[in-house]
C-alpha cells in the first residue's frame, strides 16, 4: 500500500448553472519519502489535486488516504489536526505574515507543534542564519520562499505540499530552492510534491503525474533522478 | 472630458459587486448624516410646533390677574385700547379635588389641589362649527374623548407627571374650597370627567402656584363657564393685533408684547382707583353683613355641637349600660309578670265566690219563684171568694130586707088590722095610709094595695079583715120561710166569709211570697251584676295585666334593639360626631375665613394692583419649553460633529481599501491609456453616489427620527401636540455637503496617491507594508516577556498606523460620547445631590414658609415666626427676606440674570440653612459686611470675579451695585446673600422679612405629615403658603429628567455608531487580511485559534481606543455640559468613576459583540478562495 492514494478522485465546481469538474477521476499513489512532480498547464488541476492532499479542500466523491487515513472522511477538526501535524504547505507567493520577522513566520508553526524543529535551527539550514530579524519585505523572493519552506519543515511534516514553489522565481533561485525540496525529500525522509506547469523539471523527479484537463494522463517512474543542478530549462 | 462608457459600465458593475461596501458607506453616512440633520432639526421643529400650537389655540398675548378681581369695565376699557385686538375675561377657582370620592396625593403627599377654570360652552361649540373667534383664547384641545354638554362635565389634562391617574374618563370630580365654602364660587361641585385636553395654559408639567391646599397648584380642569357665580373674572385675556404670525420666541414679538404690558401697567393704577371705591362701599357693607352672620353661625353651631354632644353621651351611655339595665327592665318584667298571675288568681278566686253567691241567691230566687207560682190562682179564688161571698151577703141582705120586709108588713097588716078591729071608723084609706106611711114596696104591698083599693069602693072592714086575714098568714109563712132562708143565707155567708177570709189570707200570703220573690230577685240580680262585674274585672283585669306586660315587653325588646344599635353606633358615633363637629368647625372656619378674606380684601383694596403678565409668566412653561428647545440645539451642536468625524474616517478606511483592492484594475485601466482623471471618476462616482444616497437618506430618516425621538422624551414634560416635522434643507445641504465632500475627497486623495504611481507597479499587487519594529521591541524587559502570540499581536496592531489610527479613533469616539453622555447624566444626578440630598447638600433646610407680607421686625411683630418657632415638628428656623431682582454686572454686560437676592434676619444662622462654600476647595464662606456672597453660575454667567461689583436692577433703569465678597458652590437658581445692614445701606431701608426658612424635627417626614403640617401652618393668617425642599428636588428632577432622556439617546446613538464602526473596521481588517488568515489556517490553526489571532488584536484597539475615547470624553463632556446647561442650573463638575466605567464596559461589549459575529464570518473563510485570490 502507497504513502497516499488517489482512488478515483473527483471534485467539481459549481458557477451558476455549469459544472466545472476541476479533477475528473482522479487516480495515483504515492510512496512515503518519494519526491514527486505533478506537472500540467493552467488549469489541469494541479492545485486542486493538491488543495484535496492538503486537507483544504474536499472531493466530491472517491477516496484519498495518506498514510492509511482516509482524508476525505475526516472531520473539521480532525482535518485541522491533520493540516497542523502531517502536512507542510509552500505556496508561489510565499504567504509569509507580512509584519512578522522570518523567525517569527516560522516560529508562527512551531508554536503549535510540540515537536517542532527549532525554529533558528531550519532557518539556518535553509541557509537564512543571517536574516533571522528581518520582515518578508526586507527579503529577496528566494529568501522569503526560504522562509516559506523553514515554516513548512519546522512543523516535521509527513508530506511538503509545494504550489509552483519557484513560480515567482527567477531561474537561478529557482534552482535553489528546488535543490533545497530536493534535499530535505532526501535528507529527512519527507514526501514531497510539487506543482508545476515546467516538465523539464520532470527529470530530478522520483514519480512525475502529468495531468490535462482534470485528468491524468501519465504517471511516470523515474528510477534515477537527476540532480536539478544538472538541469536547463 | 468624456467619460468613457465603458468606465460607467465598470463603475456600475463595481457598486453591484462591492454591494456590502457600497452600502457601509451608505448607512454609516446616513447615519451621520440622519442625526446631525435631526439633532439639529430638532430645536427649530420644537419651536415651529409651539408657534402653531399656540396659534391654533389663539393663545392670549398678555394676562391681567388683578388683587380685586377683573370687571366688565376693567375688561372694556383694555379692550378700547387701540392695538388690542381682545379682551376677555376668565374665571377660575381653585380648590381641592377628589376622585370619586377618594382623596387624591399630589406627588409631594399633599391633598391634590385643582383649578377649576371656565370654559364658554358657546365658544368651544363656535370653533367646532368653524368659526375662529379672537374672542376665544386659550382654546384647549381635545385630545379623547368630548367636550362637556352639560353643566356638571368637565375636561381634564393627561400629563404624565402632574395629572393623578384616577382622572379618567367617566370618573367624577368633587371639589371643595380650603377653608372656604366653594359653594358660593360653583353651583356645581361635582363634575364627571368627559374629555381629556390640553391647554395653551400648562404648556409644561407644572401648574404653578395657587391660594389653596400647600400653594402648590396640583391640577386643572375646565367646567362649563355657567358653574361659576361670581359677576367678576380672576383673569384677563388679552390678545394683541399683528402677534399672530409672529414667532412668540422672537425679539420682535417680546417687543411688540412689552409695549402693550408696560402700557397697561401705567394705566392699571388709574382704572383701579375707579374700582377700589366703588368695591370700598360694598365690601363695607358686606363685611358687616358677614359679621353678624358669622356670629349667628357660631352660635347656632355650638348649640348644635352641645346637643350633638348629649346625644353622642346618650348613645355611649346606652351602648355601656344598656346591657345591665336590660337585665333589671327583664326582671322587673318578670316581677310584673308574675304580680299579674297572682292578680288574676285573686280576681279568679273573687269570681268564683261570687259566682256562688250568685248560685245561691238564684236558688233562693227559683224557689220564691216556685212558691209564688203555687199561688198562682189565689187571685181568682179570692175573686171568686169575693164574688161568691158578696153574692152571699147580698143574699143574706135581700134575705133581711124581706125579713124586714115581712115583718114590716105583718107589723102594719097587724097594726091596720087591729085598728081595723079597734076603731071602726078606720076607713080602707087609713090602711093605705098606712102602708104607704110604712114605705113598704113589694108586691105582697101593690097586692094588698090593689086589693084594697078595689074594697075601698065596695069593702068592709071585714072583708078587709077576712081578706087581710089569709094574707096575714100568708104573710106569716112568707116570713117565716124568709127567716129560715137568711138563716141559711147567713151561713151560707159565714162559709163564704171564711172562704173570703181564707182566699184573702192566701192573696196576702202571695203578696208577701210575691214580695219575696222581688227580694229575691233584686239580690239576684245584684249577685249578677257582681258576678258580671267580677268576670269583667278578671278579663279586663287581665287584659290590662297583658297589656301591660307586653307594653313592657315591647320596651324592653325596643330597649334591646336600640342597645344593639347603640353598641354599633357607640363604635362609630364619636367618629361621626368628630366628623360632623369638623365638618361645623370647618364650615365655621370657611365662614370666619370668607370673613378675613373679605376685611383683608377691604384693606388690600389700597394696595389694588394689576399683573400684567406675558406668555412668560402667564403660560406655564412656555419659558421652559425654549429653554429645552436651547439645549437640544446646545447638545446637537457638537454631538453630531463626532458623528461625522467618524462616519468620515470609516468612509476614508472603505475607499482606500476598495482602491487598493482594486490597485491592479487601475493599473491596467492605466496601461490601455485612460487619464487618471477618468479612471478616478469611477471612484469618485461609487463615493459621490453612496455618500449622496445616504446623506439624502439619512437626513430624510434623521428629520423624522430625532425630532420625534426627542418630542417623545419630553412629551413628559410638555403637553403639546405632535411635533412638527419640517424637511430643514439648510441642515440636511450642510450634512450633504458635509459629507459627500469628506468622502469623494478621501476618495480622490486615495486615488490621487495611487495614480502616482507608474502603471506597472501598480499591476503588481501593492508590496507589502515594510514590517517595522514596534516601539515597545525598544523594550526588551518587556518584550521577551510577551509570549509568542502577543508579540505578533502587538505587531499586526502596530503595524498600520492608518487602519490604527482609524480603529482606535472609531471606538475612541464612541467611547467618548458614551462618556460624555454617561457624564451628562451623572452630572445631573450629582446636581441634585449637591443641592439637596446629599448629606453636605447646598440647601440644609427642609422648608420655605412663605409670609403673606413683609415684616420689618424693627417696627413689626411677625406672628408667624411665633407659630413657626413653636410648632414640635420643626427644629429650628430662620426669618429671612427673599426677593427676585434681574441683576447684571458693573462691567457694562448686557446680560440680565433672574436672582433671588436673600437676606437673613440673623447672618450668622445662614450656614445651617444654606451652606455657603467655595466649590473647590470646600472651604466654608461666611457672609460678612464687606459685600455680597454670590453664586458660582451667577458669576460664571456674568463674568463676575471676587472684588467686582454685581450690579441689582431695583427697576428697569435703576441699579444698586454691590461687592462681590465671594462666590459659592450652587447647582440651583442663583443667589446673592447679603446681610440685613448691608441691605440697609445698600437700599436705604431695612429688609421687611419674607419667608421663615425652617428645618423638619424629622426630616423624613411622609407626604402626608408635611401636608398637615403646612395645613397647620397656614390656618395662621400671616402664612401664605408653605413650600418643602422635596417639592422644589422634584420639579428639579423632572425638568433634569428630561435631559437624561435626552442622553440616553445620545447614548443608543452614539452605541450604534460604535457597533457599526467596530463591525466595519474588523469586517475591513478581516477582508484585508484573508490571506493572512488563509495560510495560518493552513498552517493548521483551528477555529478558535485563528479568531484568538484576530481578536487580540481587537481587543487591543478597542483598548487603547477607549482610554483614547475616555481621554477625549472627559473633554466633551465638560463641553457637552457647559452647553446643555439650564441657566438656572450649574451641573456637578468632574467626572465619577462609574461614568468612565459604564462607558468604557459598554464599549467593551459593543467590541465584543463585534467579535462574536466575526467568529462565525472566520469560521467561513475559505482558504482555497483566499489564496486563490492573487492568481
Amino acid at each position: 500500500m502507497s504513502f497516499i492514494e488517489f482512488d478515483s478522485v473527483s471534485r467539481r465546481y459549481q458557477t451558476g448553472e455549469i459544472t466545472i469538474p476541476a479533477v475528473d477521476n482522479v487516480s495515483f499513489s504515492i510512496e512515503q519519502g518519494e519526491f514527486c512532480l505533478i506537472v500540467g498547464t493552467s488549469g489541469a488541476g494541479k492545485s486542486t489535486v493538491l488543495n484535496i492532499l492538503g486537507g483544504m479542500d474536499s472531493c466530491d466523491s472517491g477516496n484519498v488516504k495518506v498514510g492509511g487515513r482516509l482524508i476525505n472522511e475526516l472531520d473539521k477538526n480532525a482535518l485541522v489536526d491533520y493540516r497542523r501535524y502531517d502536512v507542510g504547505f509552500i505556496f508561489q507567493f510565499y504567504n509569509l505574515v507580512p509584519n512578522l520577522t522570518a523567525l517569527e513566520n516560522v516560529e508562527l508553526a512551531t508554536q503549535m507543534c510540540k515537536k517542532a524543529v527549532d525554529p533558528e535551527k531550519i532557518l539556518t539550514s535553509v541557509g537564512l542564519k543571517d536574516r533571522l530579524d528581518n520582515f518578508p519585505s526586507q527579503l529577496s523572493g528566494g529568501e522569503q520562499q526560504r522562509v516559506s519552506i523553514a515554516r513548512a519543515l519546522a512543523k516535521k511534516p509527513k508530506i511538503l505540499l509545494c504550489d509552483e514553489p519557484t513560480g515567482a522565481l527567477d531561474y537561478k533561485t529557482s534552482k535553489q530552492i528546488l535543490s533545497l525540496l530536493h534535499k530535505t525529500c532526501r535528507q529527512t525522509g519527507t514526501t514531497v510534491v510539487v506543482i508545476t506547469h515546467n516538465g523539464a523539471l520532470s527529470a530530478m523527479a522520483d514519480r512525475i503525474i502529468t495531468m490535462r484537463s482534470g485528468r491524468v494522463i501519465q504517471i511516470a517512474v523515474n528510477d534515477h533522478p537527476v540532480p536539478v543542478e544538472r538541469l536547463e530549462w | 472630458m468624456k467619460i468613457n462608457r465603458v468606465l460607467i459600465t465598470d463603475a456600475i458593475r463595481t457598486i453591484q459587486h462591492s454591494q456590502s461596501r457600497f452600502i457601509s458607506i451608505i448607512a454609516i453616512v446616513a447615519l451621520g448624516v440622519s442625526f446631525f440633520a435631526g439633532t439639529n432639526a430638532t430645536s427649530p421643529d420644537m419651536l415651529d410646533t409651539m408657534q402653531k400650537y399656540l396659534a391654533d389655540t389663539n393663545a392670549m398675548d398678555v394676562q391681567i390677574v388683578s388683587t380685586t378681581g377683573i370687571t366688565d369695565d376693567d375688561i372694556a376699557v383694555v379692550s378700547s385700547i387701540n392695538g388690542i385686538e381682545s379682551a376677555v375675561g376668565q374665571k377660575f377657582v381653585d380648590g381641592i379635588v377628589k376622585v370619586d370620592g377618594e382623596t387624591v396625593s399630589d406627588i409631594d403627599g399633599s391633598e391634590l389641589s385643582i383649578r377649576a377654570i371656565s370654559l364658554d360652552m358657546n365658544d368651544v361649540f363656535a370653533q367646532l362649527s368653524g368659526e375662529d373667534k379672537a374672542s376665544y383664547m386659550n382654546r384647549p384641545q381635545l385630545i379623547e374623548g368630548n367636550w362637556p354638554t352639560a353643566q356638571n362635565q368637565c375636561l381634564v389634562d393627561a400629563s404624565m407627571l402632574s395629572t393623578p391617574e384616577e382622572f379618567k374618563i367617566g370618573s367624577k370630580l368633587t371639589i371643595r374650597g380650603d377653608g372656604v365654602d366653594i359653594g358660593s364660587s360653583l353651583s356645581n361641585t361635582e363634575f364627571t370627567i368627559v374629555g381629556i385636553i390640553r391647554s395653551p395654559l400648562f404648556i409644561s408639567y407644572e401648574r404653578g402656584s395657587s391660594t389653596v391646599g400647600t400653594g402648590k397648584l396640583g391640577a386643572f380642569c375646565y367646567i362649563p363657564s355657567d358653574n361659576f357665580l361670581a359677576d367678576y373674572y380672576s383673569a384677563m385675556c388679552i390678545k394683541i393685533q399683528g402677534t399672530k404670525g409672529l414667532d412668540p420666541y422672537s425679539k420682535e414679538y417680546k417687543e411688540l408684547v412689552s409695549r402693550y404690558t408696560d402700557y397697561l401697567t401705567q394705566i392699571s393704577a388709574e382704572v383701579l382707583s375707579k374700582r377700589t371705591a366703588a368695591l370700598k362701599a360694598e365690601y363695607s357693607i358686606k363685611v358687616a353683613d358677614a359679621e353678624l352672620e358669622y356670629a349667628t353661625t357660631k352660635a347656632d353651631v355650638e348649640l348644635q355641637l352641645e346637643t350633638g354632644k348629649a346625644q353622642v353621651e346618650t348613645i355611649l351611655d346606652m351602648a355601656a349600660n344598656g346591657d345591665k339595665n336590660l337585665v333589671e327592665y327583664k326582671t322587673q318584667y318578670n316581677e310584673k309578670a308574675e304580680e299579674a298571675a297572682r292578680t288574676i288568681d285573686a280576681s279568679k278566686l273573687e269570681h268564683s265566690t261570687q259566682y256562688s253567691a250568685w248560685e245561691q241567691k238564684r236558688n233562693e230566687y227559683n224557689e220564691a219563684m216556685q212558691k209564688v207560682q203555687q199561688y198562682e190562682n189565689a187571685d181568682v179564688e179570692l175573686e171568686t171568694a169575693k164574688t161568691e161571698y158578696n153574692v152571699a151577703s147580698m143574699q143574706v141582705n135581700t134575705l133581711l130586707t124581706t125579713v124586714t120586709y115581712f115583718e114590716d108588713l105583718i107589723a102594719t097588716t097587724r097594726s091596720a088590722m087591729d085598728q081595723f078591729n079597734s076603731s071602726q071608723d078606720s076607713t080602707v084609706g087609713d090602711i093605705i095610709n098606712r102602708f104607704e106611711q110604712s114605705g113598704l114596696v113589694g108586691a105582697e104591698v101593690d097586692q094588698i094595695m090593689s086589693s084594697i083599693n078595689s074594697l075601698t069602693a065596695v069593702g068592709t072592714a071585714e072583708e078587709m079583715i077576712a081578706y087581710m086575714e089569709p094574707q096575714l098568714q100568708s104573710f106569716e109563712i112568707k116570713l117565716a120561710n124568709a127567716k129560715a132562708d137568711l138563716a141559711a143565707a147567713k151561713t151560707e155567708l159565714a162559709s163564704k166569709k171564711a172562704e173570703l177570709d181564707k182566699a184573702e189570707q192566701l192573696v196576702a200570703e202571695l203578696k208577701q211570697l210575691e214580695k219575696d220573690l222581688e227580694t229575691a230577685k233584686v239580690q239576684l240580680d245584684d249577685a249578677e251584676k257582681q258576678l258580671t262585674e267580677a268576670e269583667r274585672d278578671i278579663q279586663f283585669g287581665e287584659l290590662e295585666v297583658l297589656a301591660q306586660l307586653s307594653d313592657m315587653k315591647n320596651q324592653i325588646s325596643a330597649y334591646e334593639t336600640n342597645y344593639l344599635i347603640a353598641k354599633e353606633k357607640a363604635k362609630t358615633v364619636e367618629a361621626e360626631y368628630e366628623a360632623a363637629k369638623n365638618e361645623a368647625i370647618t364650615k365655621l372656619e370657611q365662614a370666619e375665613n370668607q370673613l378675613k378674606q373679605a376685611k383683608q380684601f377691604l384693606l388690600d383694596l389700597d394696595n389694588a394692583k394689576w399683573y400684567v403678565s406675558n406668555r412668560e409668566d402667564a403660560l406655564l412653561g412656555f419659558e421652559a419649553y425654549s429653554q429645552m428647545a436651547d439645549r437640544i440645539a446646545a447638545i446637537s451642536l457638537i454631538f453630531p460633529w463626532f458623528f461625522f468625524i467618524v462616519a468620515a474616517l470609516v468612509c476614508l478606511n472603505t475607499m482606500t481599501r476598495m482602491i487598493e483592492e482594486e490597485r491592479t484594475r487601475i493599473g491596467t485601466f492605466k496601461a490601455l491609456g485612460f487619464t487618471d482623471e477618468e479612471i478616478m471618476a469611477k471612484y469618485i462616482i461609487f463615493a459621490l453616489a453612496a455618500s449622496a444616497i445616504g446623506s439624502v437618506s439619512g437626513s430624510f430618516l434623521g428629520f423624522v427620527l430625532f425630532p420625534t425621538m426627542f418630542s417623545m422624551a419630553f412629551g413628559i414634560l410638555f403637553a403639546v401636540p405632535n411635533i412638527l416635522i419640517s424637511y430643514r434643507f439648510i441642515f440636511a445641504l450642510l450634512g450633504i455637503i458635509i459629507s459627500i465632500a469628506v468622502t469623494v475627497f478621501a476618495t480622490w486623495y486615495t486615488c490621487y496617491k495611487s495614480l502616482e504611481v507608474v502603471p506597472a507597479s501598480l499591476m503588481r499587487s501593492k508590496a507589502p507594508k515594510n514590517g517595522k519594529k514596534v516601539f515597545l521591541e525598544n523594550y526588551p524587559a518587556i518584550w521577551s516577556r510577551l509570549s509568542f502570540t502577543w508579540k505578533v499581536t502587538f505587531r499586526n496592531v502596530f503595524r498600520n498606523i492608518k487602519r490604527f489610527f482609524m480603529a482606535t479613533m472609531g471606538v475612541a469616539g464612541c467611547t467618548a460620547l458614551l462618556l460624555a453622555a454617561f457624564g451628562l447624566d451623572s452630572s445631573i444626578d450629582r446636581t441634585l445631590q449637591y443641592q439637596f440630598t446629599a448629606e453636605d447638600s447646598i440647601w440644609q433646610y427642609d422648608m420655605q414658609v412663605v409670609l403673606n407680607g413683609g415684616y420689618d421686625t424693627t417696627v413689626t411683630e411677625c406672628d408667624a415666626m411665633g407659630v413657626v418657632t413653636s410648632n414640635p415638628a420643626i427644629s429650628r428656623s430662620m426669618l429671612s427676606y427673599m426677593t427676585v431682582y434681574n441683576t447684571t454686572s458693573d462691567k457694562k454686560s448686557d446680560k440680565l440674570v433672574e436672582t433671588y437676592l436673600l437676606v437673613p434676619e440673623n447672618s450668622a444662622e445662614l450656614n445651617n440653612y444654606i451652606r455657603l462654600r467655595q466649590r473647590t476647595n470646600k472651604k466654608d464662606l461666611y457672609l460678612g459686611q464687606t459685600g455680597a456672597i454670590i453664586t458660582e453660575k451667577l458669576a460664571d454667567t456674568l463674568k463676575l470675579d471676587i472684588g467686582d461689583s454685581i450690579r441689582i436692577m431695583v427697576s428697569d433703569d435703576k441699579g444698586v451695585s454691590i461687592p462681590v465678597a465671594a462666590i459659592t458652590e450652587n447647582y440651583a437658581l442663583h443667589y446673592v446673600y447679603i446681610t440685613k445692614d448691608v441691605y440697609a445701606a445698600v437700599f436705604g431701608s431695612n429688609p421687611a422679612y419674607n419667608y421663615i426658612t425652617a428645618n423638619l424635627a424629622d426630616p423624613d417626614m411622609s407626604g402626608q405629615q408635611k401636608n398637615d403640617l403646612a395645613k397647620t401652618l397656614m390656618d395662621e393668617y400671616e402664612i401664605s403658603a408653605v413650600a418643602y425642599t422635596s417639592q422644589i428636588e422634584t420639579s428639579f428632577q423632572n425638568t433634569l429628567d428630561s435631559i437624561s432622556i435626552v442622553v440616553l439617546i445620545l447614548i443608543v446613538c452614539a452605541g450604534l455608531l460604535a457597533f457599526i464602526v467596530l463591525y466595519n473596521l474588523s469586517i475591513i481588517n478581516i477582508t484585508e487580511r484573508l490571506r493572512e488568515i488563509a495560510t495560518i489556517k493552513v498552517l493548521g490553526f483551528d477555529d478558535l485559534e485563528v479568531s484568538a489571532y484576530i481578536f487580540r488584536e481587537n481587543i487591543i484597539l478597542t483598548v487603547i481606543g477607549i482610554i483614547e475615547g475616555l481621554l477625549c470624553g472627559i473633554g466633551l463632556h465638560l463641553v457637552v455640559i457647559s452647553m446643555a446647561e439650564v441657566d438656572i442650573i450649574m451641573y456637578g463638575r468632574g467626572l465619577p468613576l462609574s461614568s468612565f466605567l459604564y462607558s468604557a464596559a459598554l464599549a467593551f461589549v459593543f467590541s465584543m459583540t463585534v467579535n462574536l459575529l466575526l467568529h462565525r464570518k472566520l469560521q467561513r473563510v475559505d482558504m482555497v478562495e483566499s489564496l486563490k485570490s492573487i492568481e
